[in-house]
């Protein structure tokens, strides 16, 4: 099995082109930061079956996107996102990739969610950049792929957990040893090595069988556990009580709830001045006045609302696939990774 | 009668990269506006980079090496470390160099003596000195709150994603995770446990040292290092440095009557635990920044006002960075 491989050093991808390499697989990577593939130590595996010269490789089996834009001024966001996604198809096509992934998220839904997760394709929303780009890349896939005969598959991941998982484990770990009081939401969450087990178990199955399953796939096996039955999982391993907080959030907006600022930022976009992207002019300042006038409800600060999440995000897996790792084993393999890494409190 | 007008003093930046557009540059725009200082070149050796911060100035000019005419009245220095040392004997202005401000003891020596010599003043970038936390953990220890010190645990790391615009981090010797954000972990180490300043009474030796990759730049490290002050107490410290692993980012301070924990990252309280009793204790000070962009401000000012600002001078001042520049050189020779 031969898989071309876009944002190679991302969290998710790194795990990825491990197991791979593990089953035996061959990865094409596509590193577009060098320096991070070096720091992550990708260049000290001697293995003939991690490739980075992709002019080298004639054919892939599967190709997959892990990358979307980061450290880009917000303004460019939309333009980087579709040269992004118009090389990855560029390069899978090309390399006659016959199935082809693209990991999303359910922030397209909105953080925290504002609409019924169901998995179908959406109509553009704004708001967030991060859901903005992950929605572009979504419809440029469904819209691009229409007419090609390999199968596009996206596969929309609930909140990551895992060992070295940013948002989701080491950040709520850190709230748990400063005392930060914590909601009482549903996780919706995933664990990093069923994910990882999903994306080979859609590698290696049977292409009918999978074009007739559709083309999005939701996972979150453990999203029938709250942020509660997490935290006291792993406060206990900690050896700390964990705080909890009610909140009520009816909407919550990530930008500064200010009129004047939003439209002084979106301006110039809709008029041309920066760069252009496929936005209805009116639909964008229809969003930002209403945006501007929503309060923002929750009042402490540095703290996600997703902890405080009232919708459930479901799994929405091929039939014949059943997670591997339970919940008590995903927190066995955190915790001891949270307890090597200096996140219990006082030895 | 003509109303005198100060001249407005002049600021070279050496070093055009991602901590200067980050960090600096915002500050210095609000100085510049605020005509605390006028920019006069941006050097760097790739000049596109220098070009791009040249820009954002009123009247600023990219060079590719410092020019030969009069000395400005201050140079703030953010190259990889390893060109440091000859940027700060060929600088005659008051400087403000990013950390680590010198590779070796010698460097630092020699500097120190120039220093001196030239009477020109030298801040380092040790920014999270001025941290609130910092002062509010060093303030508990000094008081005794956890009775006499015994362990120190840090534990910093993020998962790598700086945009740094050079391979400085994968090719330069001093490019390593132990440079970068180890300097200011095991600075906020030493300063806050106090035995930074306690001159020629404090020896050192290293217990065990763990890298990744074995040689330097390497990207994990965990070192066990035992402080002796004055022939009598013995200090412990571990160090838990990553750039592939998000790591804790909080240093633990383990006396023989409690514990304090702060974060690594800019914060206002420490959590202090005696006798069981967990507290989180606020910094309630009023003249602390309030937020990192502040604690920049500050740092800037230190160097700008130097009198007003006397005591978070002799904070920041060169010559308090020797123990840390031996136990550096050591760890990073190791």
């Amino acid at each position: 099995m031969r898989i071309l491989v876009y944002g190679p050093t991302s969290y998710i991808g790194e795990f990825f082109i491990r197991e791979c390499l593990r089953r035996g697989w061959e990865v094409v990577a596509k590193v577009r930061n060098p320096v991070k593939w070096e720091i992550i130590g990708f260049n000290e595996i001697k293995s003939k079956n991690l490739i980075t010269e992709l002019d080298k490789i004639k054919k892939v089996d599967a190709a997959i996107n892990f990358a979307y834009v980061q450290d880009s001024p917000w303004h460019l966001v939309h333009r980087k996102t579709r040269a992004l996604i118009s090389s990855y198809l560029h390069d899978a096509l090309h390399l006659s990739a016959d199935k082809i992934i693209e990991i999303s998220s359910l922030a397209v839904f909105g953080i925290p969610l504002k609409m019924d997760p169901v998995p179908a394709p959406l109509k553009m929303q704004y708001g967030n950049l991060y859901m903005e780009q992950k929605l572009i890349a979504e419809r440029t896939l469904l819209f691009e792929m229409q007419t090609k005969k390999a199968i596009p598959v996206i596969i929309r991941l609930g909140n990551v957990i895992g060992p070295n998982a940013k948002s989701w484990t080491s950040n709520l770990a850190k709230l748990i040893i400063l005392q930060m009081p914590l909601g009482n939401g549903i996780s919706n969450s995933t664990y990093i090595n069923n994910i990882i087990n999903y994306i080979c178990h859609i590698i290696t199955t049977e292409k009918n069988y999978l074009r007739a399953f559709g083309p999005i796939h939701h996972i979150a096996e453990f999203s029938d556990y709250s942020w509660k039955d997490i935290v006291d999982k792993l406060g206990e391993r900690l050896d700390l009580e964990p705080r909890y907080s009610e909140q009520n959030i009816k909407e919550y907006m990530e930008d500064d709830n200010n009129i004047v600022k939003n439209l002084g930022k979106y301006l110039p976009y809709i008029f041309g001045v920066l760069p252009k992207e496929s936005v209805n002019p009116l639909v964008k300042i229809i969003y930002i006045i209403k945006s501007s006038f929503r309060i923002k409800k929750l009042d402490i600060p540095n703290i996600s609302p997703v902890y405080f999440e009232k919708k459930q995000f479901r799994s929405y897996t091929l039939e014949d696939w059943i997670p591997p790792f339970s919940f008590t084993e995903a927190m066995d393999n955190i915790s001891e990774w949270l307890k090597k890494s200096g996140y219990s409190f006082f030895e | 009668m003509k109303k005198y007008k100060e001249k407005i003093k002049t600021l070279d930046i050496i070093g055009c990269g991602a901590v200067i557009a980050l960090y600096h540059f915002p500050i210095l725009k609000y100085l510049e506006k605020n005509n605390f200082i006028r920019v006069r070149y941006c050097i760097d050796s790739n000049i596109d980079n220098a070009k791009k911060i040249a820009i954002g100035f009123k009247n600023a000019y990219p060079a590719k090496d410092l020019k030969a005419e009069e000395k400005a009245d201050y140079a703030v220095l953010t190259t990889p470390p390893e060109a440091h040392y000859e940027y700060l004997i060929r600088v005659e202005s008051d400087m403000l160099v990013e950390k680590p401000p010198v590779c070796t003891i010698e460097e630092f020596n020699n500097i120190n003596n120039l220093k001196m010599m030239m009477g020109k003043s030298i801040i380092v970038g040790f920014i999270r000195r001025l941290f609130p936390s910092v002062r509010l953990a060093k303030l508990i220890l000094e008081k005794g709150l956890i009775g006499k010190l015994k362990a120190i645990v840090v534990y910093e790391g993020k998962r790598w994603s700086w945009p740094s615009y050079s391979e400085y981090p994968v090719r330069s010797k001093w490019g390593g995770v132990i440079y970068d954000t180890g300097s200011h972990a095991l600075d906020m180490a030493l300063y806050i446990s106090g035995v930074n300043s306690l001159g020629e009474n404090i020896s050192f030796k290293i217990k065990t040292i763990k890298k990744e990759p074995k040689y330097e730049p390497a990207h994990e490290l965990i070192a066990q290092i035992i402080l002796d002050i004055d022939n009598l107490n013995e200090l412990f410290l571990s160090i838990n440095l990553s750039r592939r692993q998000n790591l804790a980012n909080i240093i633990r301070f383990i006396g023989t009557k409690g514990s304090i924990l702060i974060p690594t990252d800019f914060s206002n309280y420490a959590i202090l635990k005696i006798n069981k009793e967990i507290k989180k204790v606020y910094c309630n000070e009023e003249l602390v920044p309030r937020s990192l962009e502040d604690a920049f401000k500050l740092e800037w000012m230190t160097l700008l006002k130097r009198e007003e600002y006397r005591d978070y001078f002799d904070i920041l001042e060169f010559s308090n960075f020797k123990l840390l520049t031996i136990i550096l050189q050591t760890i990073g020779e190791g």
